[in-house]
Formats: C-alpha cells, structure tokens, sequence
C-alpha cells in the first residue's frame, strides 16, 4: 500500500514550500492589520490624512478601517486620552478580537504630551493601562511617521513577538 | 395589555462615545421608537482635559501650542483669537505685511477645515470619492503650511506683533498652484455629489429657524445656514477685513443642505480673500518688536475671531503677574452643539448623523 | 441704545472698561442678582443674543460674566455679578434656551448653582471629580 503511493507523480512539487504555521499565520496577520476607526484628538486627522489619497494606508494592507473593534485588531490611540475616556477606551480593548495590537500614535497618547502637567482630565500615558506595541511620536505626528509605525509593527508580528 | 407585559417599551441607542461618525468622542444617547427618534440627550467630556486650569499654571506664551490643539483643523484661527486677545491689553499694532500673512494663513486654514468637514460629513453619508478629492486639496494647504511654518496641522505661528516667520517665494508659487485648481476641485466636487440620493438625505432635515439661532447663541455657518447675516469680519472688522471685497453666504430654509451648501460657498469667498491679500501684500517687516516675557497689564480682556465655526472669543483675565488669572474660551461649537437635542427628535436614526455631522463639530474644542 | 438706558432702571455701577482696549462695549455691575432675568428678558427683546456665561473666582467671591451681543452690529455688553460662594444665581435658562450649558459648566467648575435650572449638572468634568476645578482653592493631587 505504501509502496503504491509513492509511485504517484506530483506534478509541481517545487512549488509547494513547508514553513512552520506560527510563521504563515504571522506572515498574514501582519499584511492584513485591521485599524479599528477610533479617534480622540489631533492625532485623529492625521490618521485620516494618512488614509487618504496621499499616503493611502492601503498600500500595506492596513487601510481597512473598521468602525466597530469587534472588527479591528490594531487599536491606534490617536489623541489625548482623558479620565472620563479611559475606561471606555480599556472597554474597546477588551472587545477586540485577540490577536491584538495597540499603537500609541502622538505625544498625548505616549505620555499626556503638553497636557502631561496641571492638566486635571489627562491620563498621562495609555500605557498605563494597555500594553502598547509601537510608540509614534509626534504632536501630531506626520502620516509618515503613521505609516513607518506600522510598518514597525509588522515587522514584530512577522518575529512573532 | 397582558401580552405586552415583561416587553420594554422604551429603547436607547447609546452614540458614541466610541462612533466613526461623532468625530471624536461625543456621546448621544437616543430614546427611539423603531426608527424613529423620540428624545436625545448630549454627553460631553470625553475629551475634557482641563486646559482652563492649566492656564493658570502657564505663563502667556506657554498657552500659544496650547490653542493650536484645541480645534485642530482651523489652528492658526485659534491662535488668532488669543494673540490678538494679547495683543489688544499690550496695546500692540502689528505691522501691515504681517495683517496680510495673517488674512492668507488665516483664510487658508479655514479652508483646509471646511474640505475636512466637507470629506467627512460626505464620508458619513455614505460618498467616499469627495473625501479622496478634497484631502487631496488639503494636503496641498498642508505642503504650503509646512513649507512656511515647519508644521502641517499644529502650527505655532501667530507671535505677539506678527507671526514668526516670513512668506517664501515658493509660498507663493505653491498657492498660485492651489488657487488655480480650488475652484474646479470644488465645482467638481459638487457635481459629483449632489444626486438624488444625496439630496434626499440632506434637504429638508434638521431645520433650524432665526428664533432658534438667537436663542441657542448659535454661530458661524449654522447661523448663517438659517439666514442670520453674522461674520465677525464682516460685522466686527478686525485686522483687515474692512480692506477686502468678499460676500457673506447665506441659506434661506436652514436645513442642512444649507449649511452644507453655505460652506462650500464660503470656501470660494475664502479665495477670493486669498487672491486680493496675495496681490496686495505690501514688503515689510512680518513682526513688530514684543517683549520676551509677557505681562498683561491688570484688568480683563476679550477678544473673538470668526473662525471656521463661529464666534470665537478668548477672555483673559490678568492679575500683573506673568500667568492668566483666568482663561476662558467663548468657543462655537459648544453653543452650536447645544441646539442638537432639540433638532433630533422626530427625525429617523439614520438622519442623526447628517445632522450632527452639518453642525461641524470638533470635540476637544467644546470639551477643552 | 435702548437696553442701556434700560439699565438706568435697575441698580447697576458703570464699570470702566472700553472697546478699543478690553473688547467690551459697555459693562455694568448689577447690584441686585436677582434682576439678570428681568434684564436678560429685554436684552432678548432687543435682539441681542447671549454670547457667554462665564465667573471668575476673585478669592474672597465668585464673579458671574454675562456677555450679550447682538446679530445686526456686534455690540458686546458685558454685566458683573458678585455672588458668595455658597450662594446660588438664578438661572437664565427661562429665557435664553443657550444658557443651560453655559450655566451647567459654570456649575461644574465654579460649583455656583443656579436656581430654576431645570437639568444643572456636571457637564465636562470626569465622573467621580471631587470639588471644583477652577476654584482657586481647588489643588489637584498629583499622581
């Protein structure tokens, strides 16, 4: 019986590549970043910029903004995150789908940026209750700086890490 | 009755404060019956940082980065507001050519915030090939912006007695290109849009009347989408408004193809500003000597610009020292938002979002 | 010109504050904080519109701002009131539809309540905030 299916012929079997299913899971996780449509302040317009005809997002395959985190599984804080925002913010965490990433984009989002001092309503930093993948700094940051970010995190989920 | 025990009657839908079209984190809570909409209620502060504590811990010109990050689309109208607050309690005149870099910055920003408003309010209805067209033209107001201030969105340029740096010559050159392709981009733009799907989810919703806009202290394109003549350049000629020779566009119905329709328009007077303040900007110094450490001298000031929303007043008080006692922003769309309990109700779900979205509304503006 | 000589009528202190240099037209002290409805009603009979409510924490007192201005020509009045801070204001909302969340967000900072407001509430500030922030006397705790 054994000896029989060896005798079948694979026609294009130079074209069949074996790889670890970590890595091709990975490999497409990382073509296909999902951002979930979720903008707090300034940062916001340059992620819609970024989105835009310019720089059109979709040429890394992360230009499907989706409008619901159910949807989403990069989550691009883009603004100021204030106290009454945060838990609602920690709430849509939650509710995206795992794998997930988190990418801090702007200054606010890093540290609370000019509002880091005697501003009573700022979370000083959305790392203090996300773990953030990528930090892009900038206040705003440009959309370039938007798009090497996220080219930074493919390159993470490529590694698996 | 019996049947209908144990089910609810009253249904809320919960908007926001995490909604693509909200822009930002506003948040409505809405009471309906099917589709339709029978009360609503506003929930503001998801963006409240508390800038107006923070200025009294700031001196004068650590406030000036601060005004470009409330409403970001129409910054530098923002920091209009606030030098000019300044520069009426030190008694400071800029000079001519920095009046009409002012006027062109000025009017530029506004347009860029009205192709933003207009790509998104587009977005939300459903159209996605204007938001294409129109951030295509804005990119070009943000080349110019970061050619000149180094910054495309927030752009700390407006100085006390000036700006803070001169026009270039590929300025110039750049917004020749701009004013030569606006107008058609904006012709285009409403061709494209304005078909019968668009028209039926627009016209005649969300009506706003001339009692209304009185009693709601309403502003800018609202107010003027209803009828109300109200420009501050026009009304308070400030800088050098008076000089230049543009039309006030109004709405006669004040629904929301009105006030969709009024800022279009407003974005062709804004270049015809544009086109007189580039012929006749006059050679010059761009900013007038100001002190290195700001003091206002005692006492209470307000200033307002008609920015691209409306009525903005900055109201500073100052005790000598070289922090504001009190800071406070008369800012437009807070007022304007303020009406929206009242237009939504008996309006469908789906009409919620063309009617917020044709107020115009920046959320860190209103919650500060 | 008819609603300032209409303050004449009510006991009110003409301040010394001008166009050119503080961007007020005309601006008075009420004595009475009571009579704000009486005259916000004229003012609104008027055509004027109001612009903004504001206070301003003056250490021993809470001043209230009330900036009215007009649609035809702009024509900022402004009038003062000094209330304690204990005390209450009444609410203009009767009048002016815009001075519920004006009033609401003096409330919310100021901690000044208005009486007759028909939704007073803390407008901006997160849920759970402690006293008033723009009290000078209010003191964040850093953390």
């Amino acid at each position: 019986m054994v000896k029989e299916l060896e005798k079948i012929e694979v026609p294009y079997v130079h074209n069949v590549k074996f790889a670890i299913l970590e890595d091709v899971l990975n490999w497409a996780r990382k073509n296909s970043l999902w951002p979930a449509t979720f903008g707090l302040a300034c940062c916001a317009i340059e992620m819609m910029a970024a989105g835009a005809s310019r720089f059109d997002l979709d040429r890394f395959g992360a230009g499907v903004f989706r409008p619901s985190p159910r949807q989403a599984d990069l989550m691009i804080v883009a603004g100021t995150v204030t106290k009454k925002m945060a838990p609602r913010v920690k709430t849509l965490y939650e509710q995206m789908p795992a794998p997930k990433y988190v990418l801090a984009l702007g200054a606010c989002a890093i540290s609370g940026g000019v509002f880091s001092k005697n501003a009573y309503g700022v979370v000083k930093g959305v790392d203090s209750f996300l773990p953030v993948d990528v930090y892009v700094p900038g206040c705003p940051p440009r959309p370039e700086a938007l798009i090497y970010g996220l080219l930074e995190l493919q390159k993470k989920i490529k590694e698996g890490r | 009755m019996e049947a209908e025990k144990g089910i609810q009657k009253d249904f809320y839908v919960n908007m926001g404060p995490q909604h693509p079209s909200t822009h930002g984190v506003l948040r409505i809570v809405l009471k309906v019956e099917g589709e339709k909409v029978i009360s609503s209620e506003t929930v503001l502060g998801y963006a409240h940082r508390g800038v107006e504590k923070m200025a009294e811990s700031k001196t004068y010109i650590q406030m000036m980065p601060v005004m470009d990050r409330f409403d970001y689309v129409s910054s530098m109208l923002f920091e209009w507001a606030y030098v000019g607050c300044m520069e009426k309690a030190l008694g400071i005149t800029p000079p001519e050519r920095a009046e009409y870099i002012r006027v062109i910055m000025g009017e530029l920003n506004r347009i860029a915030s009205h192709l933003l408003w207009a790509g998104a309010f587009l977005l939300d209805l459903g159209a996605f090939t204007p938001f294409l067209w129109l951030f295509d033209a804005r990119e070009r107001i943000m080349d110019m912006f970061e050619e000149v201030t180094g910054q495309r969105m927030t752009n700390n340029y407006f100085k006390i007695g000036g700006v803070a740096d001169d026009l270039t010559p590929e300025f110039f050159r750049m917004l020749d290109d701009f004013l030569k392709m606006i107008r058609q981009r904006m012709e285009d733009t409403e061709t494209l849009i304005e078909s019968i799907i668009f028209l039926e989810r627009v016209k005649d919703i969300g009506f706003i009347t001339k009692d209304d806009v009185r009693d709601y202290a309403l502003t800018g394109p609202v107010a003027r989408g209803s009828g109300v003549n109200f420009d501050l350049r026009k009304n308070e000629p400030y800088s050098i408004y008076s000089r230049f020779d543009f039309d006030i566009p109004l709405g006669e119905k004040g629904d929301c193809y009105d006030r969709y329709k009024v800022r279009m328009k407003e974005v062709i007077q804004s270049v015809r500003i544009i086109e007189q303040a580039a012929k006749a900007i006059p050679e010059g110094p761009f900013a007038e000597k100001a002190p290195k450490i700001v003091k206002l001298p005692e006492g209470e000031y307000y200033f307002a610009v008609e920015t691209s929303r409306g009525l903005l007043g900055v109201y500073l008080v100052s005790d000598g020292t070289a922090n504001p006692y009190r800071f406070k922003l008369r800012d437009p769309a807070f007022s304007n938002l303020s009406i929206l309990d009242k237009l939504l109700p008996e309006n469908k779900i789906s009409d919620v979002v063309a009617i917020l979205g044709s107020i115009d509304v920046v959320i860190p503006e209103i919650d500060r | 010109m008819g609603v300032i000589t209409l303050l004449d009528n009510f006991e009110a202190e003409k301040l010394e504050l001008n166009y050119a240099k503080n961007g007020f037209n005309h601006a008075y002290l009420l004595k009475k904080k009571e009579d704000i409805v009486k005259i916000g009603k004229s003012f609104k009979d008027e055509g004027y519109f109001l612009e903004t409510i504001t206070a301003v924490d003056k250490k021993d007192k809470i001043r209230l701002i009330y900036i009215f201005n007009e649609y035809s020509k702009v024509h900022r009045t402004a009038l003062y009131m000094d209330i304690q801070y204990s005390e209450s204001a009444p609410s203009l909302t009767g009048v002016f539809p815009s001075a519920d969340w004006f009033e609401s967000e003096v409330y919310d900072f100021f901690g000044v309540r208005f009486e007759g407001h028909p939704n007073l509430k803390r407008l901006l500030t997160p849920e759970g905030m402690e006293g008033y922030p723009l009290l000078k006397s209010w003191g964040e705790k850093e953390d």
